[in-house]
């Protein structure tokens, strides 16, 4: 109970009290003078508690301000100050967070224009790589004989490697009768070493019949005389056979060495050509073995290479895509600037207001809080066009895999 | 026993050479190559050489050079599917002028091939 409702309630006591008084007076005390003062002061305190009961109502049923007192305006003053100190301070936080928005936005802005560069430029390259492995495929399929020119050089080189073979064939031929030759020629010497060898057994049997005809002639005597004579010749034409058997036999020997080595060189021809034909026959086998494995490892790599540059294109078309988070952010960033916008209209509002509360004009406080409440009202409305704005806007997802964006 | 070495680089060859030639007096050797034949020559005691010409490692026109050059003893005989493999050369022929005693030009009947070889085990007989 306040001191005013304490006033009320002692001045009705009194009033009560008075008014008993004066009744006991006036009864008990009718002619007396003292009856008189319960009479005239009980009225008065009656006049008095209604008075200050009916104030009391009246400021209940229209409440005034109540007025500074001394002892509560240092503390509003040090509220004052604090609230002033937290609108700079708020100030200030809105000021610098709109700075790095600002930041934020020129970087991104930066950072996307350099990242669609690179992506471009890769896909650019990607395309080259691509237009170069189809190039390189055309080069080894017309290499490996399937266009007109390829066929065009093959005929050619076939024909004169054709050329070639003829002409080694017709020097083979030619030594083939060679050695058809050599080979009658060792016949015909093999011949030759039995004639000889009849004509040694010829000659030796001659000169024993020789020798035998002397030893006759000799006992004969006289008339053995003429036949001696024969005799000796027919041993002189037995050396002489001999002799030249002899030197046909050196002839034919010195004829056999040199068969011999004609036998030996066409060997050793022979050998050379069977042994480089069979070499080079295994080699031409395994170079093309070789050339088979080698393209079939060109085409294969190059289809990997083909497909590496599809997977390329790919790559590219994804971070081209994934670059529209800038979009989505700068829309945020937008959002958030406007929402601080907002929030700093709402403390200016509360600030004015706060410090029209602290004016001592009564009169005036109806106005100005008028004033600030329609201020209020059009920055609460701001806000919630704001929020339904926001709640309609496509730049709705999280991360980047929520799903397809629209542009609006 | 007459020893005969085979030589010859496929295997189905020296096995219908063998089927040809087996008999009870006859003891039959094979060789893949000449390199193998110059060794089994050296280690045993060889009546008659069978030889084919186109092998790998050593071919036959060498193989009978080096015997011709070592041993003019051995006899050869030389087969083969005639021209040799790239028809340059009748190898054959070669091998005659090297000193093979008898050629044999593919195909030829075992009538043929038995024929050569009881005249050459004749020959061993008479020595």
């Amino acid at each position: 109970m306040n001191n005013r409702l304490k006033l009320n309630f002692f001045l009705m006591v009194l009033a009560v009290l008075f008014s008993a008084g004066s009744v006991f007076m006036f009864l008990f005390f009718p002619a007396s003078m003292l009856t008189l003062i319960p009479i005239i002061v009980s009225p008065l305190v009656w006049i008095t508690s209604s008075f200050l009961l009916w104030r009391e109502y009246y400021r209940l049923q229209h409440p005034q301000p109540e007025l500074a007192t001394q002892d509560s305006s240092a503390l509003v003053t040090e509220y004052t100050q604090l609230m002033d100190d937290a609108d700079n301070e708020m100030r200030n936080q809105f000021s610098m967070i709109e700075d790095e928005l600002d930041r934020v936005r020129n970087i991104q802005t930066d950072a996307i224009v350099g990242l669609m560069q690179s992506f471009q430029g890769m896909e650019a390259q990607s395309r080259q790589q691509l237009e170069m492995v189809v190039n390189i495929i055309g080069l080894i399929q017309a290499a490996s004989g399937d266009s007109e020119n390829a066929q065009n050089f093959r005929a050619e080189a076939t024909r004169m490697v054709e050329m070639f073979i003829e002409s080694i064939q017709s020097m083979s031929d030619n030594t083939m009768l060679l050695v058809s030759a050599i080979n009658s020629m060792n016949q015909k010497i093999t011949d030759i070493d039995k004639l000889l060898g009849e004509i040694d057994s010829i000659s030796s049997q001659t000169n024993l019949l020789a020798l035998n005809a002397s030893i006759e002639a000799a006992r004969a005597g006289v008339a053995g005389r003429g036949f001696a004579v024969v005799a000796d010749e027919v041993r002189n034409l037995s050396q002489r056979s001999n002799h030249f058997s002899q030197q046909i036999r050196k002839n034919y020997s010195e004829m056999r060495h040199t068969m011999d080595e004609t036998r030996h060189l066409v060997g050793q021809m022979a050998s050379n050509d069977l042994t480089l034909t069979m070499t080079s026959k295994n080699r031409m086998e395994t170079l093309m073995d070789e050339m088979d494995q080698t393209n079939n490892d060109i085409s294969h790599q190059l289809q990997h290479i083909s497909a590496i540059s599809t997977d390329i294109s790919s790559s590219v078309e994804l971070g081209l895509q994934s670059l529209q988070f800038e979009d989505m952010t700068s829309q945020l960033i937008v959002h958030m600037t406007k929402r601080v916008e907002t929030i700093r209209s709402f403390t200016q509002s509360a600030s004015m207001l706060r410090h029209d509360f602290d004016i001592i004009k009564r009169d005036e406080l109806q106005k100005q809080l008028e004033e600030h409440i329609h201020h209020l009202r059009s920055a609460m409305e701001s806000a919630h066009s704001l929020s339904q704005a926001t709640i309609k806007n496509p730049v709705h997802q999280e991360s980047m895999d929520d799903g397809e964006i629209e542009f609006f | 026993m007459f020893t005969i070495l085979i030589v010859d680089d496929e295997a189905p060859v020296r096995k219908m050479l063998r089927s040809m030639l087996n008999a009870d007096n006859v003891e039959l050797l094979e060789a893949t190559n000449g390199n193998e034949a110059l060794k089994v020559i050296n280690e045993s005691d060889i009546d008659l050489l069978i030889t084919d010409i186109v092998m790998p490692e050593k071919h036959g026109i060498d193989l009978i050079m080096e015997i011709k050059k070592s041993s003019a003893k051995l006899p050869v005989i030389a087969i083969s599917g005639g021209g040799g493999i790239t028809g340059r050369f009748d190898y054959l022929e070669i091998a005659k002028v090297i000193g093979a005693e008898n050629i044999l030009k593919k195909p030829f009947t075992a009538d043929t091939l038995r024929g050569l070889v009881n005249e050459y085990i004749a020959k061993k007989s008479v020595k």
